[in-house]
């Protein structure tokens, strides 16, 4: 594990399965999908700034 | 990450970056990386970076972070950055996906998308990156030398780690760029 303190946590009662976003060619991207594949590594980053 | 996909897929895992980001300044992103998994746009982070807790109030941006999903949807690990180039080694979530002892996935050929690179303007060239990054390194060891406090050395140190890693995977997602275009 990381050897700092992680104070961020997912907020109660998310369902990770209702979860759709906009992929780069403007396609819509279902997290249950991915899931179907198998584990799900998300990255998030903070942007092109 | 990008340059060690297969290392993801073969544990049975694939990735997905999320950001704040339109759908075109990602396509820009996938091209000018060469990104082997999709960005995906969530502008104001009701979708999923707020949901699943790593929103920058202050930024209106994530936070930089790194969340495993078992294919079940639970959460089996999460790393959330302290600044903008603060990222878990590979071999940690490696480590995680291996717990779960999945088959590789099966990943589609030849998904890159094909667009004009157009960074935005404030970006940092991928050419400047190691440059900045061996500055970082620099100064985080020389921050490192200086620190009395223990966790103040151990994160000039881990800082220190980390630019290094830059530097190794920009020398290597410059390779694939230039082979992809020649």
């Amino acid at each position: 594990m990381s050897q700092y303190p992680n104070t961020l946590q997912r907020k109660k009662g998310t369902d990770v399965h209702n979860v759709e976003l906009t992929d780069q060619a403007g396609q819509p991207w279902q997290l249950a999908g991915a899931l179907l594949r198998g584990a799900v590594v998300l990255v998030f980053y903070r942007g092109d700034w | 990450m990008a340059r060690e996909y297969d290392q993801y897929t073969g544990r049975g895992a694939t990735i997905a970056a999320i950001v704040v980001d339109a759908p075109e300044q990602n396509a820009a992103m996938v091209e000018k990386l060469a990104l082997p998994f999709p960005i995906l746009s969530d502008p104001d982070g009701e979708r999923a970076i707020k949901p699943l807790g790593v929103w920058d109030e202050e930024g209106k941006m994530a936070t930089p972070a790194i969340i495993v999903l078992a294919p079940d949807g639970h959460e089996v690990y999460r790393y959330a950055g302290v600044d903008f180039m603060d990222r878990p080694n590979d071999d940690e979530i490696l480590e995680a996906l291996s717990s779960l002892g999945l088959p590789a996935t099966e990943t589609p050929a030849g998904t890159i998308a094909h667009l004009d690179p157009r960074p935005g303007s404030r970006a940092i060239k991928l050419d400047n990156l190691a440059v900045y990054m061996r500055g970082v390194r620099f100064a985080s060891m020389a921050l490192a030398g200086r620190a009395r406090d223990p966790f103040d050395k151990a994160e000039a140190e881990r800082t220190s780690r980390m630019a290094e890693r830059y530097v190794t995977a920009q020398g290597a997602t410059l390779r694939l760029v230039n082979q992809h275009a020649t």
